[in-house]
This record gives C-alpha cells, structure tokens and sequence, in this order.
C-alpha cells in the first residue's frame, strides 16, 4: 500500500471526529512517514509497520469516546449509552408471548386464593357467632346439643383461621411471583 | 507489562527524551526504541495527553519544505519526571518486601 492510500483510509475512519482532531491525527502520521521516508525507509515497507489505517482509526475513536467521558470524572469511562447492547430488549415481545399463559396461572391462582380469603373469614365469622349460642344452648339444659355446636363452631373457628392464614401467605406469594414475570418481560436481570 | 504501568511509564519516557532537548515524533520513537517498545500509534495518544496536561508544549516548523511538529518539556513536565522517580523508590521498598516473602 502507497502512503497516500494509507492516509486516505485513515481520514475515512476518522469520520466522526471533529475536524481539528481529524486533522492532528492526519498531519502527525504525514509527520511520521515523511521523516520515515527521509531516514531511507522503504515505502510499502514503513506504511505496513505503521499498522492496518482502519485499526488505527478505530482506537483512535476509541481514545476519544474514552476522553470524552473521563470529563465525568467517573469510574464509567466506557459507559457509554452506545456501549450498552441494543439487543438486551429484543426478547421481550417473545417472553411476553411466553407470559400470556403464566399470567392466566398466576391470576387464577390469585382469584382461588382470594375466594379462599374469603371463605376463611366467612368460617372464622360462623364459628365466632355460633359459640355464644352453643354456650347458651348448652347452659340451657341440652348438653348434648350444646357440645356439639360447641365443638363444631371451635372446629370452624379453628379451620377457618388455618384457611385464612394460609391463604394470605400463599397470595402473597402468588402476587410476588406475577412481580417476577413482569420484570422478566421487561428483561430486567433480576427476573 | 501491564496496560496502565506501561502507559504511565511511556509518558515519562516521552517525557525524559524531550528534557535532552526537544524533539518530534519519529525521533522520539527512534530514542526511544533501544529502551522500550512505542509505535506510532501508541506515541500519538502520549503526545496528545502531555500536550493537553500542558506538560508539553508544540511548535511548529518548516523542514524541507513540510511542517514538522516539535516538542518541549515544560517545567510541570519535569516535575512530573520527578514525581515519578520518587514513586518509583517508593515502588521498590514494596517490591524488596513482596520479593522477601517469595
């Protein structure tokens, strides 16, 4: 390659940069060859060692972008907005397909908790309202009728507490995990 | 070597040359090239970061019949060369303790 196929290469992948910078770069390596040629070095030779003018550009972007966001004085100096892969998002509409019926899971399993809420409190109301009356009926002289209701509304108090506890919990969970699903529609990391 | 050490080490390098006199770019590469390894691509970010800490200063010369960039050390230039040297004897006290435990 002819030095001057080489500088032309080079200005192309200088592109981006600002003309001033372009032309730094552009002179330096005019510089360069010209006193390389005037020590008696070969040509072809010279501009080969000089290294392939599109890689030569590119770090000399990347230097740049490197210096532009060192101004912040931050840690980031490579995090670019640029940097970061378009491609983290491209799944979505897929996983969203894949969530349609996790979704119909996960809301079904919220309404069957929610009616077993529902349920539990019922139960817990019956027992508690049926108590006094089992005290009064047994009190009353029937004391077989009485213990019975007794037992029974202990029974439906007791039952309909385990109901309600657990189905609070379980909904919880189920709401927790419907949270999940949304974040990894949305290809958060921590789905 | 590492990345960042050579970097640091190649500024002071560029730097230790320019303060025989000052120089341009092919020259400082041929100084430099019996004591470490520089390309020219290596060389311009150097140059271009000593220019922008004012560490260097450029002037520009006609030399048959083309321009050609020189180079100077300015005094902070020289400071940095000594800080370096200070760091570097600080350096070496950690590297005779990490060489006695090896």
């Amino acid at each position: 390659m002819k030095a001057n196929e080489w500088i032309e290469i080079l200005e192309k992948g200088l592109g981006p940069l600002p003309k001033d910078e372009r032309d730094g770069v552009i002179s330096y390596y005019k510089e360069m060859i010209a006193d390389g040629l005037e020590c008696g070095a070969d040509e072809e030779e010279f501009v080969f060692t000089l290294g392939n003018p599109v890689d030569v550009a590119n770090k000399i972007l990347a230097d740049n972008g490197e210096k532009i966001f060192s101004k912040n004085d931050g840690d980031c100096a490579y995090e670019n907005a640029d940097t970061q892969s378009p491609t983290q998002n491209d799944g979505a509409w897929i996983r969203g397909l894949i969530a349609i019926p996790l979704y119909a899971l996960t809301y079904t399993l919220l309404i069957i908790l929610g009616s077993l809420i529902f349920a539990g409190g019922a139960t817990v109301l019956a027992g508690v309202i049926a108590l006094p009356f089992s005290i009064v009926e047994w009190a009353s002289g029937t004391v077989i009728n009485g213990a019975g209701l007794f037992g029974i509304s202990l029974s439906a108090l007791g039952v309909g507490l385990a109901l309600l506890i657990g189905s609070i919990m379980a909904f919880k969970s189920a709401t927790k995990l419907n949270g999940k699903i949304n974040s990894w529609i949305k290809g958060e990391r921590k789905a | 070597m590492d990345v960042q050490l050579k970097r640091g080490l190649l500024d002071v390098c560029v730097l230790s040359v320019l303060k025989d006199g000052e120089s341009y770019g092919y020259k400082i590469i041929a100084d430099l090239s019996e004591h470490i390894v520089i390309s020219e691509s290596t060389l311009y970010p150097i140059l271009k970061r000593l220019e922008q800490g004012k560490f260097v200063t450029t002037r520009t010369a006609e030399h048959n019949g083309r321009l050609r960039k020189y180079y100077m050390i300015t005094q902070k230039g020289k400071q940095k060369i000594e800080e370096f040297l200070q760091d570097i004897d600080e350096f070496f006290k950690v590297y005779d303790f990490i060489r006695r435990q090896n």
